[in-house]
């Protein structure tokens, strides 16, 4: 048994052992494989299920922000959430539901807030180059989640009620079961608030602790999993999502005009295929997905005591097809290489009835990609991959993306990974009237990263730590700028340099009835404007901290669990300015607590309370200028469980 | 859950009590002449910001509303004019208006309750008007109380510029069908309207008391349409549209469309920034001060008494913009930062 064979027995064992402990969720002893050959010298994070239960009734917003090294700019409250990975844009983070692409083509980016954890088993992160594994455009990295099957189970359900502050109700449900053939599972979320809460409104003259409003919003959804052994190696899966979200969009605080109404209602809906197929040393997945997207926003303002005025009332639909095939053939333990082909075709229907303008437009875009991964010695693997997109018949160059990893000596390894990366512009930045420019070049994205881990287990007491270096290099960045007609129009302007170093750490002791998990993570972002000719130039990117890091801590004892998150976020700029200004967002930190019981009535039945305090210290921050965020709130859980 | 909300309102109200609010604002005090630059800011962000610039010394302050008053000018300042030895400062897009102190930039009094004020005009009978995007209407605001006493209703929405001759107020409007309006600012109503050409955009009236209108002509993709830019020459007592000097391309987008303080030079801002005297008969070739290539200016303003000529510069608008400043005969005579997308001056006299 090689040393790095353990390395990964004791880091999925902690994982797992968190798992258990703390959380109860996770009963059932997971047979921890070694690590796939085609995993070697990447850069993959994986978000533990300890961290998914933690955030369990909130959004990929709340759990990125707490868990991952990942910053998330929020509007707040239920309200649109954007992520910015390696001092990346938005839409440099590619998401995968299931292995699909969730990126909505339009826009090129996600809203975390409409992912509730509760769709989601498992997550994984890829960072920088270790991204154009599963395909290309994701300059800064990955969010890869999806749901998983247990064949195990016959019957098992849970349904969670939560009340919180203002006016905070959700419910939550699950229920699943089957055969060692055939597993169903079914998933529901009712989420809604009124968003009300109090806050000092130092915007506006006279200074007045005032009601926030027009925030409140209701979302509900469901997915479904659809799990069916064929035998002889072959699996086969059908995934549906379909999200409804109906949300009002509040003023910023230095709004004191007539009245003004923003709405804003989402539909997702998303469905995934596949077929897994293992045959000798052949594994072939094969994914199909239909998805569609509709977002209705609605703008007016009041003119007078009777009237108003409808700005904007538009609508956009979006339908993608999606095909992936990967065929890996590993002839050796030591070797696989890997063959992943995609083809999507998006359409995009944008209208403003009162504008009267939009565009309707359709996109092919395919790829392919090669790869070989080989474990060369005990201590030494790495891959070699080349990648080719074609997007609306325009041919992308060579992406290639190399790794290596070391290890492990006495709990250490050392990885390695350089790439070249391509993002493809959305269709508003070509198409948007007026401003969008068919004629836009993708992003550019030269990537490299060296981490180093360490993993350490003795006794009762496990700890795993890594840092990681990157270098970006990002050209031909899509910055939206002003034209001589003064509408804003999509142009590739930019040349930025991100560097960073990231850092997690892990450590789980377990000692008489008591486990404990103490965790955190730190990144330091330097993203900065490298368009020497620019007035720009060696400024920090705006929305972008240098720092953001929490710390975690989980303690059990006898069903009584205590879960403690506190994260903290620099200074971030608003405007691309050396100098701090007026319009400096100042860092700030957060608590937040849940407090828990949880009883086992039978064997198989469990009841679950908790009360959970966010923003402990009423901290008054805010997320983006002028956008007011709840101060300390109350949410009190219920959940009933049977496996 | 009530106990929650009771003890987070407490505790906003302790820190709100706390706080040095308004009153720990920085003490200014420019009694002598002085440039306002109105920063718009980013749309949705709330960053406008107030300039200040003194022509004598060269001294800049920025931020001077923040520091002043100890909260934020708010979002998207557009325009801004002393009336009656106040200050009054429109903010767009969080529909308020407010009156400072042009001396100490303190905060005095605000209009609010607007829904998307562009400009600012002093009758001259104790009664402002007030333009905004959307409304087919202008607000009338009483100058002592600063509140809403009525509107004037037009044919058109979008009204913007104004200028005041004689009594009338007249005020072009830049929704379809474009037209200039003349009110009677001694009973609030609608005299004449008159057609001018697509999208005007700014407004000035000449030694001569002849009107000038510059239209930019939309953008192609435009709901509206595009046609070429056009500056018109109004006659005041007939209203009738006299000259039309129309621009060469159908790219050309002209915009801002200012006058000396002899008001027989026109000046506006087309990527360079033009000067033409009113009686050329031709629109200028030559301009009076070039932009750098790939560049284009944003804002323009002429001094009344001086006729330096100030000039924005919004580099990548969302860094700090600069401002030039040009003597009448077209040298530079300074040059300084402001903030983010400087717009629009207003010019204090001493």
């Amino acid at each position: 048994m090689s040393k790095s064979f353990w390395f990964f027995i004791s880091l999925f064992a902690s994982v797992q052992l968190m798992g258990q402990i703390t959380g109860g969720e996770l009963q059932e002893v997971v047979i921890v494989g070694q690590k796939p050959v085609k995993q070697m010298a990447t850069t993959i994070t994986h978000i533990d299920s300890m961290m998914m239960k933690e955030t369990s009734s909130e959004t990929f917003a709340e759990l990125l922000s707490k868990h991952s090294t990942i910053y998330v700019k929020t509007y707040g409250g239920g309200s649109t959430a954007t992520v910015s990975f390696r001092g990346t844009a938005a839409s440099h983070t590619q998401v995968e539901w299931n292995g699909i692409n969730v990126n909505n083509p339009m826009l090129g980016q996600v809203d975390f807030s409409l992912i509730p954890v509760w769709f989601v088993d498992k997550t994984s992160v890829y960072s920088g180059g270790s991204s154009l594994q599963e395909g290309s455009g994701a300059l800064g990295g990955t969010v890869s989640m999806g749901s998983s099957v247990d064949w195990s189970k016959k019957f098992y359900g849970a349904v969670m009620q939560n009340i919180g502050s203002f006016g905070l109700h959700q419910t939550f449900l699950d229920v699943g079961g089957g055969s060692r053939k055939w597993q169903m599972r079914f998933r529901y979320m009712y989420d809604e608030a009124e968003n009300d809460f109090e806050y000092l409104n130092r915007a506006i003259p006279p200074f007045e602790v005032v009601r926030q409003e027009n925030a409140d919003y209701k979302k509900h959804g469901g997915v479904i999993d659809v799990n069916y052994n064929a035998g002889r190696g072959n699996f086969l899966s059908l995934n549906l999502w379909a999200v409804h979200a109906d949300r009002n969009l509040p003023t910023i605080m230095s709004y004191q005009g007539a009245g003004r109404t923003e709405t804003q209602e989402d539909t997702d809906f998303r469905s995934v295929f596949k077929w897994n197929k293992y045959w000798g040393k052949f594994r072939s997945e094969l994914t199909a997905s239909f998805s569609a997207t509709r977002m209705d926003y609605f703008l007016s303002n009041v003119t007078g005591l009777t009237s108003s005025y409808v700005n904007n009332d538009s609508r956009s639909e979006v339908k993608s097809l999606q095909g992936k095939y990967s065929l890996e053939y590993s002839p050796s333990e030591r070797t696989t290489y890997r063959l992943l082909g995609n083809v999507a075709y998006h359409k995009v229907d944008v209208y403003d009835r009162k504008q009267s303008s939009g565009y309707a437009h359709d996109r092919v875009e395919a790829g392919l990609s090669l790869s070989a991964h080989r474990k060369f010695t005990d201590w030494f693997s790495g891959f070699a991959l080349l990648r080719e997109d074609v997007c609306e018949e325009r041919w992308t160059p060579l992406m290639p993306s190399l790794g290596v990893e070391f290890g492990s000596f006495a709990g250490f390894s050392v990885k390695a990974n350089v790439a070249r990366n391509y993002h493809q512009p959305s269709l508003n930045d070509m198409y948007w009237s007026p401003g969008g420019n068919p004629d836009l070049r993708p992003e550019k994205g030269y990537t490299g990263d060296v981490s180093l881990a360490y993993d350490r287990r003795v006794g009762a007491f496990s700890f795993n730590a890594n840092v990681t270096g990157y270098v970006s290099d990002i050209e031909d960045w899509i910055m939206w700028r002003p034209s001589e007609f003064r509408y804003w129009t999509a142009e590739n302007v930019r040349t930025v340099l991100s560097r960073g170093v990231e850092l997690t750490a892990s450590s789980t002791l377990s000692y008489g009835g008591v486990k404990a998990t103490v965790g955190g993570n730190y990144a330091y972002t330097r993203t900065t404007n490298e368009d020497s000719t620019s007035e720009g130039y060696g400024r920090q990117l705006i929305y972008i901290p240098e720092h953001k890091g929490s710390i975690k801590a989980d303690v059990d004892y006898r069903g009584f669990y205590l879960y403690y998150v506190w994260s903290a976020v620099s200074e971030r700029y608003t405007t691309e300015s050396t100098e701090a200004t007026r319009h400096t967002l100042r860092g700030y930190d957060l608590h937040d607590v849940t407090l828990g019981k949880k009883w086992n009535v039978s064997k198989v039945c469990a009841i679950d309370t908790s009360i959970k305090i966010n923003n402990v210290g009423d901290r008054k921050y805010q997320s983006i200028l002028w956008r007011a965020m709840p101060g300390r709130n109350y949410m009190f859980s219920l959940k009933f469980s049977y496996k | 859950m009530k106990k929650s909300v009771i003890y987070i309102l407490l505790a906003l109200l302790v820190s709100a009590c706390g706080d040095d609010l308004m009153t720990g604002g920085r003490q200014y005090y420019y009694p002598e002449s002085g440039v306002f630059v109105c920063n718009e800011g980013n749309f949705m962000y709330g960053n406008a910001a107030l300039t200040y610039y003194d022509p004598s010394s060269k001294e800049v302050e920025n931020q001077i509303f923040y520091n002043a008053n100890n909260f934020p000018l708010g979002d998207v300042c557009q325009s801004m004019e002393i009336i009656n030895g106040r200050g009054y400062v429109v903010v767009n897009n969080s529909g308020v208006v407010y009156v400072i102190d042009p001396i100490t930039f303190k905060y005095l009094g605000k209009i609010s309750g607007l829904t998307s004020p562009r400009f600012i005009m002093g009758t001259g009978s104790g009664k402002l008007y007030v333009t905004e995007y959307y409304s087919p209407s202008i607000k009338v605001v009483d100058e002592a109380t600063l509140s809403l006493i009525g509107e004037i209703s037009l044919p058109v929405q979008d009204a913007g510029a104004m200028v005041r001759v004689d009594g009338y107020v007249y005020v072009c409007a830049s929704a379809s069908p474009c037209v200039v309006c003349k009110i009677d600012a001694s009973n609030d109503k609608l005299v004449a309207s008159t057609p001018v050409t697509l999208s005007p955009n700014s407004i000035v009236v000449d030694k001569n008391k002849k009107l000038w209108v510059l239209s930019d002509g939309g953008y192609y993709g435009s709901p509206l349409g595009q046609e070429v830019a056009a500056i018109s020459r109004i006659n005041l007592s007939t209203m009738q549209v006299e000259k039309v000097l129309t621009f060469p391309s159908i790219n050309d987008s002209p915009y801002n469309l200012r006058i000396n303080g002899a008001g027989d030079k026109l000046y506006y801002v087309s990527y360079n920034v033009y000067a033409m005297g009113i009686d050329d008969g031709v629109l200028p070739v030559t301009p009076f001060v070039a932009a750098d290539a790939g560049q284009m200016y944003y804002g323009i303003g002429v001094e009344p008494s001086s006729g330096d000529v100030y000039i924005t510069d919004a580099v990548d608008y969302m860094q700090k913009g600069k401002v030039l400043r040009y003597s009448k005969s077209g040298e530079k005579i300074d040059s300084f930062t402001a903030d983010i997308i400087p717009g629009a001056f207003c010019f204090k006299k001493k």
